[in-house]
């Protein structure tokens, strides 16, 4: 893709200069994120919006702005699922990144303890999860009701 | 095919109603950068991607984005909760309220409704993707003029994540039109012409 060249006036003619190497001209360029990237732990990253601090470019007027989530089941399903789409859309991309890959698995591993634990205390996640209780897809609350942001 | 999860990707708890902003935030909704557009734009281009990196990265944007189009969902419905009769006339809210009641409906918070006009499928990959990338700076700002304009650190928080997550996804499409000319290169593609019909 780019070719290392220290000097951008020996890059071939179809090439334009990137820092320290030559690149194909008219070609929108962003810098691939290494493989070895600093990482959050799940509810840092949930609170932060990203896993990777190298990411987290926030709006001056948020800065101070934090997340309001209990340490009880659904918080910590919420940064296990947060942290599992976080890491798929890297491996989109990284996919030959063995240890993102093995991170992806303990994640989701955790995460479906994660979800035994919090349908035993709140209810279902999905319709298909029927218990003894019966039918109970359809109990209040639903995520957008008001000041419970799921059930508690 | 699409299972629904009865959760929200992220945390939302607002207190006190504003339906000031609720008729600003809805522009995230159906506005012309907000999460419906960003949803369909994704979930579209897909089908016309040559390469597993890329199908695999607007499926999961995509669905992303369908999590978020709920969250924003959610900060309208809870802002516009319990009105007073003084706070439908007053709010700012009342050319909303005539039309929609409280209803969360997907229109610009100027008034347009949803129009797909606002998004792209042009059908080819480096179109797609850099409408992509311009497509999350352009959501990116309207979350931060959302914060320019709200004091309630309830919606703030949550609008904060949703900010942040332009920034990822941007990255990943960036990413992903880096490993899209790798491929067109190996098969010497030098002017990137769409692979799907010229080489």
């Amino acid at each position: 893709m780019e070719n290392p060249n220290p000097n951008p006036s020996a890059c071939g003619v179809m090439d334009g200069s990137l820092p320290g190497k030559c690149a194909s001209m008219a070609f929108p360029y962003i810098p691939v994120q290494n493989s070895n990237a600093e990482r959050y732990d799940q509810s840092q990253a949930l609170a932060a919006g990203t896993l990777f601090p190298g990411l987290n470019l926030p709006f001056f007027k948020a800065v101070k702005s934090k997340m309001n989530c209990p340490n009880d089941a659904l918080c910590e399903l919420m940064a296990l699922g947060f942290t599992i789409t976080e890491l798929g859309l890297y491996l989109d991309t990284h996919q030959n990144d063995k240890e993102a890959l093995a991170l992806y698995v303990d994640y989701v591993n955790l995460a479906r303890e994660g979800r035994k634990r919090y349908e035993a205390a709140y209810g279902p996640l999905q319709q298909t999860a029927v218990t003894a209780a019966g039918y109970t897809w359809l109990n209040d609350p639903w995520p957008w009701d008001p000041m419970d942001g799921g059930k508690q | 095919m699409f299972v629904y999860e009865k959760r929200l990707e992220y945390p939302i708890k607002i207190k006190n109603p504003n339906p000031k902003l609720a008729a600003v935030i809805i522009s995230q909704y159906g506005g012309p950068d907000g999460e419906l557009g960003a949803s369909l734009r994704y979930l579209s281009q897909r089908f016309s991607m040559p390469y597993p990196e890329l199908k695999g990265l607007l499926t999961d944007i995509g669905t992303e984005e369908l999590g978020h189009l709920e969250m924003v969902g959610t900060i309208v419905h809870q802002l516009t909760r319990n009105l007073t009769d003084e706070q439908i006339k007053t709010g700012g809210f009342d050319t909303y309220f005539v039309d929609r009641t409280t209803g969360v409906y997907p229109t610009a918070a100027s008034g347009f409704p949803y129009s797909a006009a606002s998004m792209a499928c042009k059908g080819d990959l480096i179109a797609d993707l850099t409408e992509d990338l311009a497509a999350e700076q352009k959501a990116r700002v309207t979350y931060d003029n959302i914060l320019r304009l709200s004091d309630d650190p309830d919606v703030n928080d949550v609008i904060r994540f949703l900010r942040q997550r332009e920034i990822v996804h941007f990255q990943r499409f960036g990413e992903g039109l880096r490993l899209a000319k790798d491929r067109m290169a190996e098969k010497n593609n030098i002017y990137f012409t769409n692979p799907s019909f010229d080489h």
